[in-house]
Protein backbone atom coordinates (compact mmCIF):
# COMPACT_ATOMS: atom_id res chain seq x y z
CA UNK A 1 0.00 0.00 0.00
CA UNK A 2 2.59 2.26 1.20
CA UNK A 3 4.59 1.65 -2.39
CA UNK A 4 1.42 2.64 -4.22
CA UNK A 5 1.41 5.45 -2.12
CA UNK A 6 4.92 6.61 -2.77
CA UNK A 7 4.48 5.75 -6.64
CA UNK A 8 1.55 8.06 -6.73
CA UNK A 9 3.35 10.53 -5.41
CA UNK A 10 5.83 10.60 -8.11
CA UNK A 11 3.77 10.11 -11.07
CA UNK A 12 1.94 13.34 -9.80
CA UNK A 13 5.82 14.65 -9.51
CA UNK A 14 6.40 13.77 -13.05
CA UNK A 15 2.97 14.61 -14.37
CA UNK A 16 2.99 18.27 -13.38
CA UNK A 17 6.94 18.66 -13.34
CA UNK A 18 6.76 20.74 -10.15
CA UNK A 19 9.91 22.14 -9.43
CA UNK A 20 10.83 23.16 -5.22
CA UNK A 21 13.84 25.42 -4.46
CA UNK A 22 14.08 25.72 -0.83
CA UNK A 23 16.60 27.23 1.15
CA UNK A 24 17.89 29.70 3.63
CA UNK A 25 19.41 33.40 3.39
CA UNK A 26 22.09 34.95 5.87
CA UNK A 27 24.50 37.53 5.97
CA UNK A 28 28.56 36.86 6.32
CA UNK A 29 28.32 37.14 9.97
CA UNK A 30 25.61 34.35 10.15
CA UNK A 31 22.62 36.47 10.78
CA UNK A 32 19.16 35.39 8.97
CA UNK A 33 18.28 37.76 6.41
CA UNK A 34 14.22 38.50 6.88
CA UNK A 35 12.00 39.66 4.09
CA UNK A 36 14.65 39.00 1.11
CA UNK A 37 12.97 38.59 -1.81
CA UNK A 38 13.92 35.57 -4.00
CA UNK A 39 13.13 35.16 -7.20
CA UNK A 40 12.86 32.98 -10.52
CA UNK A 41 13.51 33.91 -13.68
CA UNK A 42 13.15 32.69 -17.13
CA UNK A 43 16.73 32.38 -18.20
CA UNK A 44 18.36 35.60 -19.59
CA UNK A 45 14.86 37.50 -19.39
CA UNK A 46 13.01 39.81 -17.28
CA UNK A 47 9.76 37.49 -16.60
CA UNK A 48 9.67 36.50 -13.29
CA UNK A 49 8.21 33.07 -13.04
CA UNK A 50 7.70 32.74 -9.47
CA UNK A 51 9.49 34.34 -5.94
CA UNK A 52 9.16 34.14 -2.44
CA UNK A 53 10.30 36.50 0.29
CA UNK A 54 12.48 34.96 3.42
CA UNK A 55 10.21 34.34 6.67
CA UNK A 56 11.30 35.24 9.62
CA UNK A 57 14.17 32.75 10.13
CA UNK A 58 15.16 33.54 6.69
CA UNK A 59 13.72 30.55 4.76
CA UNK A 60 12.67 30.35 1.67
CA UNK A 61 10.76 28.15 -0.67
CA UNK A 62 9.63 28.40 -4.32
CA UNK A 63 7.43 26.06 -6.07
CA UNK A 64 6.61 26.35 -9.58
CA UNK A 65 6.32 24.57 -13.22
CA UNK A 66 8.76 25.20 -15.82
CA UNK A 67 9.72 23.23 -19.15
CA UNK A 68 13.26 25.22 -19.40
CA UNK A 69 16.04 22.89 -18.16
CA UNK A 70 18.11 25.89 -16.28
CA UNK A 71 16.35 29.30 -15.20
CA UNK A 72 17.93 32.22 -13.59
CA UNK A 73 17.68 32.71 -9.47
CA UNK A 74 17.98 36.06 -8.09
CA UNK A 75 18.38 36.96 -4.25
CA UNK A 76 17.52 40.70 -3.76
CA UNK A 77 17.57 42.36 -0.39
CA UNK A 78 18.11 46.22 0.12
CA UNK A 79 21.39 46.77 2.00
CA UNK A 80 22.81 43.43 0.66
CA UNK A 81 25.33 42.47 -2.59
CA UNK A 82 22.14 40.68 -5.22
CA UNK A 83 23.27 37.08 -6.33
CA UNK A 84 22.49 36.29 -9.43
CA UNK A 85 22.52 32.52 -10.21
CA UNK A 86 21.68 30.16 -12.95
CA UNK A 87 20.33 26.43 -11.47
CA UNK A 88 18.82 23.51 -13.15
CA UNK A 89 15.34 23.21 -13.28
CA UNK A 90 15.71 20.43 -10.26
CA UNK A 91 13.83 20.41 -6.63
CA UNK A 92 17.12 21.10 -4.38
CA UNK A 93 18.21 23.07 -1.20
CA UNK A 94 19.80 26.15 -1.69
CA UNK A 95 21.38 28.32 0.68
CA UNK A 96 22.86 32.17 0.25
CA UNK A 97 24.91 34.16 2.07
CA UNK A 98 24.97 38.04 1.45
CA UNK A 99 27.26 40.55 1.83
CA UNK A 100 26.63 43.87 3.04
CA UNK A 101 26.32 46.79 0.14
CA UNK A 102 25.41 49.98 1.37
CA UNK A 103 22.70 50.90 -0.96
CA UNK A 104 21.27 54.51 -1.36
CA UNK A 105 18.15 54.95 -3.63
CA UNK A 106 17.63 57.42 -6.31
CA UNK A 107 15.81 60.10 -5.07
CA UNK A 108 12.09 61.24 -6.70
CA UNK A 109 9.23 62.75 -5.85
CA UNK A 110 6.33 64.18 -8.09
CA UNK A 111 5.94 67.62 -9.28
CA UNK A 112 2.23 69.09 -8.43
CA UNK A 113 -0.10 69.14 -11.57
CA UNK A 114 0.05 72.76 -12.76
CA UNK A 115 -4.02 72.16 -12.55
CA UNK A 116 -6.14 70.48 -10.10
CA UNK A 117 -9.59 69.87 -10.32
CA UNK A 118 -11.30 69.32 -6.36
CA UNK A 119 -14.88 68.53 -6.86
CA UNK A 120 -16.43 71.60 -9.49
CA UNK A 121 -13.02 73.88 -8.20
CA UNK A 122 -10.18 74.12 -10.33
CA UNK A 123 -7.01 74.75 -8.52
CA UNK A 124 -4.09 76.65 -10.31
CA UNK A 125 -0.51 76.32 -9.48
CA UNK A 126 0.68 80.06 -9.89
CA UNK A 127 3.83 79.09 -9.70
CA UNK A 128 3.89 76.62 -12.56
CA UNK A 129 2.55 79.46 -15.15
CA UNK A 130 5.13 82.24 -14.17
CA UNK A 131 8.39 83.29 -15.76
CA UNK A 132 11.28 85.16 -15.11
CA UNK A 133 10.45 88.23 -16.72
CA UNK A 134 7.23 88.79 -15.50
CA UNK A 135 6.38 92.39 -13.63
CA UNK A 136 2.94 92.03 -12.65
CA UNK A 137 0.51 89.07 -11.55
CA UNK A 138 -1.95 89.69 -15.07
CA UNK A 139 1.14 88.52 -17.74
CA UNK A 140 1.22 85.22 -15.44
CA UNK A 141 -3.34 85.52 -15.60
CA UNK A 142 -2.52 85.55 -19.38
CA UNK A 143 -1.05 82.27 -19.93
CA UNK A 144 -3.03 80.61 -17.77
CA UNK A 145 -5.45 78.56 -19.53
CA UNK A 146 -8.71 80.43 -18.35
CA UNK A 147 -11.18 80.95 -20.32
CA UNK A 148 -13.26 83.28 -18.06
CA UNK A 149 -13.02 84.16 -14.47
CA UNK A 150 -15.98 86.17 -12.30
CA UNK A 151 -13.47 86.55 -8.92
CA UNK A 152 -9.83 85.59 -8.64
CA UNK A 153 -8.68 84.79 -4.62
CA UNK A 154 -5.26 85.15 -4.55
CA UNK A 155 -2.95 83.15 -2.06
CA UNK A 156 0.11 84.03 -1.33
CA UNK A 157 2.36 83.31 0.97
CA UNK A 158 4.17 86.12 2.99
CA UNK A 159 7.74 85.33 1.25
CA UNK A 160 6.45 84.95 -2.01
CA UNK A 161 4.92 88.28 -2.42
CA UNK A 162 7.45 90.68 -1.73
CA UNK A 163 8.20 90.95 -5.26
CA UNK A 164 4.61 90.58 -6.69
CA UNK A 165 2.73 93.48 -8.07
CA UNK A 166 -0.73 93.19 -8.24
CA UNK A 167 -2.39 94.50 -11.09
CA UNK A 168 -5.90 92.94 -12.22
CA UNK B 1 2.76 43.42 54.81
CA UNK B 2 5.01 40.66 54.63
CA UNK B 3 8.27 40.10 52.05
CA UNK B 4 6.49 37.09 50.54
CA UNK B 5 3.06 38.87 49.83
CA UNK B 6 5.19 41.99 48.54
CA UNK B 7 7.56 39.41 46.24
CA UNK B 8 3.92 38.40 44.88
CA UNK B 9 2.34 41.60 44.15
CA UNK B 10 5.41 42.82 42.82
CA UNK B 11 5.54 39.38 40.05
CA UNK B 12 1.87 39.82 39.81
CA UNK B 13 2.44 43.45 38.80
CA UNK B 14 4.94 42.78 36.24
CA UNK B 15 3.47 39.65 34.91
CA UNK B 16 0.53 42.25 33.89
CA UNK B 17 3.15 44.24 32.62
CA UNK B 18 4.67 41.41 30.64
CA UNK B 19 1.35 39.92 29.07
CA UNK B 20 0.16 43.44 28.21
CA UNK B 21 2.63 45.57 26.96
CA UNK B 22 2.96 46.24 23.43
CA UNK B 23 6.73 46.21 22.20
CA UNK B 24 6.68 48.96 19.64
CA UNK B 25 9.59 48.95 17.83
CA UNK B 26 12.32 51.77 17.21
CA UNK B 27 15.12 51.94 14.73
CA UNK B 28 17.30 54.25 12.88
CA UNK B 29 15.17 54.43 9.78
CA UNK B 30 16.09 53.52 5.88
CA UNK B 31 13.98 55.03 3.46
CA UNK B 32 11.16 57.13 3.35
CA UNK B 33 8.40 56.92 0.81
CA UNK B 34 4.98 58.95 0.99
CA UNK B 35 1.96 57.91 -1.14
CA UNK B 36 -1.17 60.03 -2.42
CA UNK B 37 -3.87 58.17 -0.69
CA UNK B 38 -7.15 58.79 -2.44
CA UNK B 39 -10.69 57.18 -1.06
CA UNK B 40 -14.24 57.23 -2.35
CA UNK B 41 -16.66 57.30 1.21
CA UNK B 42 -19.75 56.42 -0.96
CA UNK B 43 -19.94 54.14 -3.39
CA UNK B 44 -22.14 55.73 -5.87
CA UNK B 45 -20.66 59.49 -5.02
CA UNK B 46 -17.36 60.12 -7.14
CA UNK B 47 -17.03 63.31 -5.45
CA UNK B 48 -16.78 62.05 -1.92
CA UNK B 49 -13.25 60.98 -2.58
CA UNK B 50 -10.59 61.97 0.17
CA UNK B 51 -7.20 62.75 -0.04
CA UNK B 52 -4.54 62.24 2.18
CA UNK B 53 -0.98 62.08 2.03
CA UNK B 54 0.86 59.19 3.51
CA UNK B 55 4.21 58.12 4.50
CA UNK B 56 5.34 54.36 4.79
CA UNK B 57 9.31 54.50 6.76
CA UNK B 58 11.15 51.76 6.03
CA UNK B 59 14.02 50.26 8.74
CA UNK B 60 15.82 47.46 8.60
CA UNK B 61 13.20 45.19 10.78
CA UNK B 62 10.31 46.86 10.37
CA UNK B 63 8.06 49.23 8.40
CA UNK B 64 5.72 51.92 9.86
CA UNK B 65 2.93 53.45 7.79
CA UNK B 66 0.82 56.54 8.55
CA UNK B 67 -0.99 59.91 7.62
CA UNK B 68 2.08 62.99 7.05
CA UNK B 69 0.15 65.12 8.88
CA UNK B 70 -0.17 62.80 11.56
CA UNK B 71 3.75 62.10 12.06
CA UNK B 72 3.59 66.01 12.22
CA UNK B 73 1.00 66.14 14.81
CA UNK B 74 3.44 63.62 16.48
CA UNK B 75 6.51 65.69 15.82
CA UNK B 76 5.23 68.83 17.15
CA UNK B 77 4.29 66.71 20.86
CA UNK B 78 7.49 65.27 20.71
CA UNK B 79 9.21 69.15 20.41
CA UNK B 80 6.68 70.33 22.89
CA UNK B 81 7.50 67.66 25.50
CA UNK B 82 11.38 68.84 24.71
CA UNK B 83 11.04 72.53 25.01
CA UNK B 84 7.91 73.74 26.60
CA UNK B 85 6.72 75.56 23.47
CA UNK B 86 3.16 75.72 22.52
CA UNK B 87 2.68 75.38 19.00
CA UNK B 88 0.48 77.57 17.03
CA UNK B 89 -2.74 76.18 16.84
CA UNK B 90 -3.11 77.15 13.58
CA UNK B 91 -0.60 75.37 11.97
CA UNK B 92 -1.43 72.00 13.77
CA UNK B 93 -2.06 69.68 10.99
CA UNK B 94 -5.25 67.70 10.64
CA UNK B 95 -5.25 64.25 10.32
CA UNK B 96 -8.17 62.63 8.51
CA UNK B 97 -6.28 59.31 8.90
CA UNK B 98 -6.00 58.38 12.53
CA UNK B 99 -4.82 54.62 12.32
CA UNK B 100 -0.93 53.34 11.96
CA UNK B 101 0.22 50.20 10.49
CA UNK B 102 3.57 48.78 11.80
CA UNK B 103 4.58 45.68 10.07
CA UNK B 104 6.90 43.99 12.13
CA UNK B 105 8.83 41.08 9.85
CA UNK B 106 11.17 39.63 11.83
CA UNK B 107 8.32 38.48 14.18
CA UNK B 108 5.86 38.23 11.21
CA UNK B 109 3.52 40.93 13.32
CA UNK B 110 1.07 43.23 12.27
CA UNK B 111 0.55 46.38 15.19
CA UNK B 112 -2.53 48.21 14.13
CA UNK B 113 -3.37 51.19 16.31
CA UNK B 114 -6.01 53.28 16.09
CA UNK B 115 -7.55 56.57 17.39
CA UNK B 116 -10.94 57.27 17.59
CA UNK B 117 -13.49 58.87 20.18
CA UNK B 118 -11.41 59.27 23.82
CA UNK B 119 -9.34 56.84 23.30
CA UNK B 120 -5.94 55.34 21.46
CA UNK B 121 -6.59 51.31 20.57
CA UNK B 122 -3.72 48.64 19.26
CA UNK B 123 -4.12 45.34 18.67
CA UNK B 124 -1.67 42.75 17.01
CA UNK B 125 -2.30 40.53 14.11
CA UNK B 126 -0.02 37.87 12.04
CA UNK B 127 1.01 39.83 8.75
CA UNK B 128 -1.49 39.51 5.71
CA UNK B 129 -0.55 37.15 3.54
CA UNK B 130 -1.49 38.12 0.02
CA UNK B 131 -1.64 35.95 -2.59
CA UNK B 132 -0.07 38.14 -5.27
CA UNK B 133 -0.15 36.70 -9.51
CA UNK B 134 2.64 38.47 -11.32
CA UNK B 135 1.90 39.81 -15.11
CA UNK B 136 3.82 40.50 -17.79
CA UNK B 137 2.90 43.88 -18.31
CA UNK B 138 5.57 46.79 -17.14
CA UNK B 139 5.20 50.95 -17.17
CA UNK B 140 7.78 53.41 -15.73
CA UNK B 141 6.82 55.64 -12.77
CA UNK B 142 9.16 58.02 -11.40
CA UNK B 143 11.76 56.69 -13.58
CA UNK B 144 11.64 53.59 -11.97
CA UNK B 145 10.59 50.41 -14.04
CA UNK B 146 7.20 48.55 -12.33
CA UNK B 147 5.74 45.34 -13.06
CA UNK B 148 2.05 44.49 -12.57
CA UNK B 149 0.85 42.21 -10.08
CA UNK B 150 -3.04 41.60 -8.82
CA UNK B 151 -4.23 40.19 -5.61
CA UNK B 152 -7.39 40.14 -3.87
CA UNK B 153 -7.94 41.74 -0.34
CA UNK B 154 -10.93 41.98 1.83
CA UNK B 155 -13.35 41.65 -0.52
CA UNK B 156 -12.04 43.60 -3.66
CA UNK B 157 -9.53 42.86 -6.53
CA UNK B 158 -6.30 45.14 -6.76
CA UNK B 159 -3.73 45.93 -9.77
CA UNK B 160 -0.16 47.12 -7.94
CA UNK B 161 2.77 48.27 -9.62
CA UNK B 162 5.97 47.16 -7.70
CA UNK B 163 9.91 47.85 -8.54
CA UNK B 164 12.86 44.84 -8.43
CA UNK B 165 14.79 47.96 -8.16
CA UNK B 166 14.10 48.66 -4.91
CA UNK B 167 14.19 45.19 -2.91
CA UNK B 168 11.90 46.49 -0.09
CA UNK B 169 9.47 43.71 -0.05
CA UNK B 170 6.80 46.28 1.29
CA UNK B 171 4.05 49.03 0.62
CA UNK B 172 1.14 51.48 1.36
CA UNK B 173 -1.22 50.31 4.18
CA UNK B 174 -1.08 46.29 4.88
CA UNK B 175 0.19 45.18 0.94
CA UNK B 176 3.14 43.44 1.19
CA UNK B 177 4.92 40.37 -0.28
CA UNK B 178 5.87 41.37 -3.75
CA UNK B 179 9.49 41.05 -4.90
CA UNK B 180 9.79 44.84 -4.70
CA UNK B 181 8.64 47.78 -3.34
CA UNK B 182 4.79 48.86 -4.31
CA UNK B 183 4.88 52.54 -6.08
CA UNK B 184 1.45 52.00 -7.17
CA UNK B 185 -1.67 50.26 -5.82
CA UNK B 186 -5.42 50.85 -6.32
CA UNK B 187 -8.98 48.30 -6.21
CA UNK B 188 -10.22 47.83 -9.70
CA UNK B 189 -13.16 50.19 -8.95
CA UNK B 190 -10.19 52.70 -8.34
CA UNK B 191 -12.29 53.41 -5.07
CA UNK B 192 -9.30 53.00 -2.89
CA UNK B 193 -5.66 54.22 -4.38
CA UNK B 194 -2.61 54.36 -3.53
CA UNK B 195 0.18 56.08 -5.99
CA UNK B 196 3.89 57.10 -4.88
CA UNK B 197 4.76 60.61 -4.04
CA UNK B 198 7.89 61.05 -3.22
CA UNK B 199 11.01 58.07 -2.26
CA UNK B 200 13.94 59.54 -0.03
CA UNK B 201 16.54 57.89 1.74
CA UNK B 202 16.67 58.55 5.49
CA UNK B 203 18.51 58.31 8.54
CA UNK B 204 15.74 59.93 11.27
CA UNK B 205 15.22 58.03 14.29
CA UNK B 206 11.48 56.29 14.54
CA UNK B 207 9.96 55.49 17.60
CA UNK B 208 6.72 53.53 16.50
CA UNK B 209 5.69 53.72 20.11
CA UNK B 210 4.71 58.04 19.46
CA UNK B 211 1.18 58.62 19.99
CA UNK B 212 -1.05 61.12 21.49
CA UNK B 213 -1.93 58.92 24.60
CA UNK B 214 -0.60 55.65 26.05
CA UNK B 215 -2.68 53.18 23.30
CA UNK B 216 -5.02 50.56 25.46
CA UNK B 217 -3.87 46.78 24.01
CA UNK B 218 -7.03 45.00 22.70
CA UNK B 219 -7.63 42.48 20.80
CA UNK B 220 -8.69 42.27 17.01
CA UNK B 221 -12.43 40.71 17.97
CA UNK B 222 -12.69 43.60 21.08
CA UNK B 223 -11.12 46.46 18.13
CA UNK B 224 -14.11 45.10 15.84
CA UNK B 225 -16.72 45.85 18.53
CA UNK B 226 -15.60 49.00 19.72
CA UNK B 227 -15.44 50.34 16.15
CA UNK B 228 -18.76 49.39 15.54
CA UNK B 229 -20.32 50.85 18.44
CA UNK B 230 -17.95 54.49 18.09
CA UNK B 231 -19.31 54.39 14.68
CA UNK B 232 -23.26 53.76 15.18
CA UNK B 233 -23.31 55.57 18.65
CA UNK B 234 -20.60 57.21 19.37
CA UNK B 235 -22.09 58.88 22.83
CA UNK B 236 -21.43 55.86 24.70
CA UNK B 237 -17.39 55.64 23.84
CA UNK B 238 -17.12 59.79 23.92
CA UNK B 239 -18.79 59.54 27.70
CA UNK B 240 -16.37 56.65 28.85
CA UNK B 241 -12.93 58.96 28.92
CA UNK B 242 -13.59 60.45 32.26
CA UNK B 243 -15.56 63.77 31.27
CA UNK B 244 -19.35 63.89 31.28
CA UNK B 245 -21.33 65.67 28.11
CA UNK B 246 -24.71 67.38 28.18
CA UNK B 247 -27.26 65.00 26.68
CA UNK B 248 -28.21 66.98 23.51
CA UNK B 249 -24.30 67.20 22.84
CA UNK B 250 -24.43 63.57 22.86
CA UNK B 251 -27.74 63.36 21.13
CA UNK B 252 -26.08 65.26 18.39
CA UNK B 253 -22.93 63.16 17.94
CA UNK B 254 -25.25 60.13 17.57
CA UNK B 255 -27.70 61.71 14.85
CA UNK B 256 -24.51 62.67 13.26
CA UNK B 257 -22.96 59.84 13.41
CA UNK B 258 -25.88 58.08 12.15
CA UNK B 259 -26.07 60.19 9.01
CA UNK B 260 -22.11 60.01 8.36
CA UNK B 261 -22.77 56.09 8.52
CA UNK B 262 -25.10 55.85 5.66
CA UNK B 263 -22.93 57.96 3.96
CA UNK B 264 -20.08 56.01 4.30
CA UNK B 265 -21.18 52.86 2.78
CA UNK B 266 -17.71 52.20 1.11
CA UNK B 267 -15.08 50.78 3.82
CA UNK B 268 -11.67 49.76 1.94
CA UNK B 269 -12.20 46.14 4.10
CA UNK B 270 -15.54 44.66 2.88
CA UNK B 271 -14.88 41.60 4.69
CA UNK B 272 -12.35 40.09 7.23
Amino acid sequence: MRIVFWLLLFLCNCLYAQTVIKGQISETRGKVIVSASVSIYKKSSSAIIAYAITDSKGMFAITFVSTDPEVDLEVRCMGYETVLSAINNTTQTKNFILSEKSFVLKEVSVKSAPILQKGDTLRYLVNSFSKEQDRSIGDVLKRMPIKRFLTVKFYIKAKQSTNITLKV
Amino acid sequence: MNIKSLFLTIVFLFSGVLIYAQNFPKDTLRYQITYDYSYQVNKEDTLSKQKEQMVLNVATDFSYYLSLNLQKVFDMANNYANSQTIPDRKSLPRPKINYTVIKEYSNNQTIITDRFGQGTFTYNQNLDKFDWKLHEEQKEILGYSCKKATTEFAGRTYVAWYTTDISISDGPYKFHGLPGLILSIYDTNKHYQFNVASIKNSSSFCNTADQLQKPTQITYEEYKQLKKRYKEKPSTLINSGGMTFPKEMLDLADQRAKEKMKFENNPMELTD
